[in-house]
């Protein structure tokens, strides 16, 4: 089994491949491609592609493809998500960070994929897409952590070609704030996971969700095809009609 | 630790990168001790409206949270933040600290 670490677009990444053949060119493929996402998408980096946008030093025709890419997919998910997920900030820049982190995993799996991987797990600050079987031949057993206490998990779901996000606060609400309307507390759902056809449906529909308070899981029970647990201030879980099928309690 | 490790006072972090934006931090000590955690900046999708039909929910089981041990091969929780949040943190108290 390979297993490689790196910190890349400020947050730890780490490729998971069983496949015998599988080498630390694998591996290095997935990271290269990371840090190409990160030149071309950070908003930190005053040279990126999306920050030369914000600045008005590109036209829309001048955009790269994955650029368009992105555009494209955010408009379709502002619609699929009732208007929740949106990647223009208030100062009118666009951020389209909150997309282009699940679309970068999926697409990272596909690199696998292509290079003939196909048992292998890719982890992306704590969103997850997995494929195949683990190293002991059955499906990826991904823990849930507790918000509370991040030594702890509090679920273990099991997955085989399946992504799962999830979006969250660190801290108890009360101290946190929506940088966007500050008079606004974040009080009541502290984190919500989704189990998704892949990690880039995942990804979104956990952000989107999440910005929804309360009813975010109730927005992915009516997603066919996901499922989700939502876990409250006061350490209470609502979860999907069909989110006990992937949980596995054995040891 | 003991408790005169720190400095009486408000320590503000630097802004770190948590990918889906801006996270930053102030501590505040009193006693010596780190009382509050003020969170400046937090990285939030932005929200407008929310049209969800409620009608034709069934009913969605709720339970209390446990804490389980068992073999898993992956993590998935709001470590992007989390991280950037513990960055932040550790260089306010690091200005609290009297060395």
């Amino acid at each position: 089994m390979l297993q490689q670490s790196r910190m890349l677009m400020g947050m730890p990444i780490t490729v998971t491949i069983v496949d015998e053949k599988a080498t630390a060119a694998d591996s290095d493929a997935v990271f290269e491609y990371f840090t190409y996402v990160d030149e071309k998408f950070s908003t930190y980096k005053p040279t990126s592609e999306i920050s030369r946008i914000n600045k008005g030093e590109l036209a829309p025709a001048e955009y790269s493809e994955d650029m368009k890419t992105i555009f494209t997919l955010s408009e379709e998910t502002k619609q699929a998500t009732n208007g929740y997920f949106d990647i223009r900030a208030s100062d009118g820049s666009w951020d389209p960070s909150g997309l282009v982190k699940g679309w970068s995993i999926h697409n990272a799996a596909k690199i696998l994929a292509e290079r003939g991987c196909k048992n292998f797990c890719i982890e992306a600050g704590g969103d997850i897409q997995v494929a195949g079987t683990n190293a002991a031949g059955g499906p990826w057993r991904i823990g849930l952590r507790n918000p509370f206490q991040h030594q702890e998990i509090i679920k273990t779901v099991a997955v085989s070609t399946e992504g799962v996000a999830t979006s969250g606060t660190y801290l108890r609400g009360q101290h946190i704030y929506n940088p966007h309307q500050r008079s606004e507390q974040l009080t009541d759902v502290v984190s919500i996971s989704v189990i998704g056809p892949n990690i880039y449906e995942a990804d979104r529909f956990a952000t989107a969700a999440f910005a929804m308070g309360q009813q975010g899981i109730s927005f992915i029970e009516q997603v066919p095809g996901f499922e989700g647990y939502q876990i409250n201030h006061n350490g209470v879980a609502t979860m999907t009609s069909g989110f006990e099928n992937y949980v596995t309690n054995y040891a | 630790m003991p408790t005169s490790r720190y400095k009486n006072g408000t320590y503000t972090g630097p802004t770190t990168n948590a990918f889906y934006g801006p996270m930053q931090v102030a501590a505040v000590i009193s006693g010596g001790k780190l009382t509050a955690i003020n969170v400046l900046q937090y990285p939030q999708t932005h929200s407008y409206s929310i049209m969800v039909n409620n009608e034709a929910l069934p009913y969605l089981k709720s339970e209390a949270i446990q804490a389980q041990s068992a073999t898993i091969d992956s993590i998935s929780g709001a470590t992007a933040s989390s991280d950037a949040f513990m960055q932040s943190l550790a260089a306010a108290l690091s200005q609290a600290s009297n060395g």
